[in-house]
């Protein structure tokens, strides 16, 4: 049975992009696609909300924006992690692992 | 120099927007192009691979203008911030005026420019720095402590310029305090973030935010859980590491 394709869901976006960018600078396209990759194919970002969320994120200063050269020799806005982009992401881990963990518990009792 | 580097930077903000939609143009152009790149080198005809491009990345004028509107909100947020700076650096210039030049009554209103000049500054280093990055109540234990140490200075000294400085600390820890009061009255993110979690975790209920639910699938089989249990979500965090 082939196995559906959730899109990635919309409060864990901003989470993923952090953790995707501790590797060091990517460009949008390439977040995109580590994260698809990284989940084998599974969670799909939505092109068009990756953008607004990246900008939203660079003007709530957990990541910072820098025009570099791509692989193909392109003019690429490329995003990096900042230290409270850091810390941002300590923090929504923590609570991503409580719910999920609080939600494990109610499928195992209920 | 500096006052006048900042009104120039001040002036150069203005000319700014038109450059912020260029490069929000430039950047979703880039994504569509490599996308197709990608299409073309999986096997699809130039056509198929830029309608493909078009059709996944969703509506692209809406896309722009959602960019270009949080561009613009931080644009007048950094102008706004540049501004006041300016305003300081030319209060505290006529203070220095006032200071060195003037009588003494003048000399006086100099100094007292300074000292608004100089709390205007320390408003805004707090808030850039400390009170946005610092917990509330790291941020509570600071301001308590700089308000003990300047009632001490101020009551129990018997110098009149350590009063002053006690007084001064004062003034300090209640900026601080306000500072925090204001953010705690802006939305809170945080929370709205913990609420967005909360809802994404109860897939097949129907929630009162239905723009947060995307999976239609029974609970037990969405997301797909690994050998080891752990969904996507968890087995990219722990993967990246």
């Amino acid at each position: 049975m082939a196995q559906s394709k959730p899109n990635l869901l919309q409060g864990t976006l901003s989470m993923l992009i952090l953790r995707t960018l501790t590797r060091g600078p990517l460009h949008g396209y390439e977040i995109a696609q580590r994260i698809q990759q990284a989940s084998d194919e599974i969670l799909k970002v939505e092109e068009g909300s990756l953008y607004p969320a990246l900008y939203r994120m660079e003007e709530q200063g957990w990541i910072e924006a820098e025009w570099g050269a791509s692989q193909n020799n392109r003019r690429a806005k490329y995003y990096k992690l900042t230290q409270a982009g850091r810390q941002q992401l300590a923090s929504e881990r923590s609570n991503w692992e409580r719910l999920s963990e609080a939600v494990r518990r109610v499928l195992r009792t209920a | 120099m500096k006052p006048i580097k900042t009104i120039l930077r001040n002036l150069s903000l203005f000319n700014r927007s038109g450059a912020h939609e260029h490069e929000i143009e430039e950047e979703l152009r880039f994504h569509l192009d490599m996308r197709a790149h990608d299409n073309l080198a999986a096997g699809m005809t130039p056509e198929e691979a830029r309608a493909d491009a078009i059709r996944r990345f969703g509506d692209y004028e809406n896309v722009k203008e959602a960019c270009r509107e949080i561009s613009k909100e931080k644009l007048e947020g950094v102008m706004n911030t540049k501004v006041i700076k300016g305003i300081i650096w030319v209060i505290v210039g006529l203070g220095l005026i006032l200071q060195i030049a003037g009588s003494e009554d003048n000399s006086t209103a100099g100094l007292g420019f300074i000292l608004i000049a100089v709390l205007g500054r320390l408003f805004i280093f707090l808030k850039e720095q400390m009170v946005d990055t610092i917990d509330s109540r790291t941020n509570k234990g600071i301001i308590w402590f700089i308000l003990g140490c300047g009632l001490m200075l101020r009551f129990f000294s018997g110098h009149h310029a350590i009063m002053n400085v006690g007084i001064f600390l004062i003034i300090i820890g209640i900026l601080w305090r306000v500072l925090i009061f204001l953010r705690k009255t802006q939305p809170d993110q945080q929370r709205i973030k913990t609420a967005e979690q909360i809802m994404i975790c109860i897939p097949g209920v129907d929630t009162i935010a239905p723009e947060y639910y995307f999976i239609e699938e029974p609970l037990s089989q969405v997301p797909p859980h690994d050998q080891q249990g752990r969904t996507p979500v968890e087995r990219l965090i722990s993967d990246e590491e």
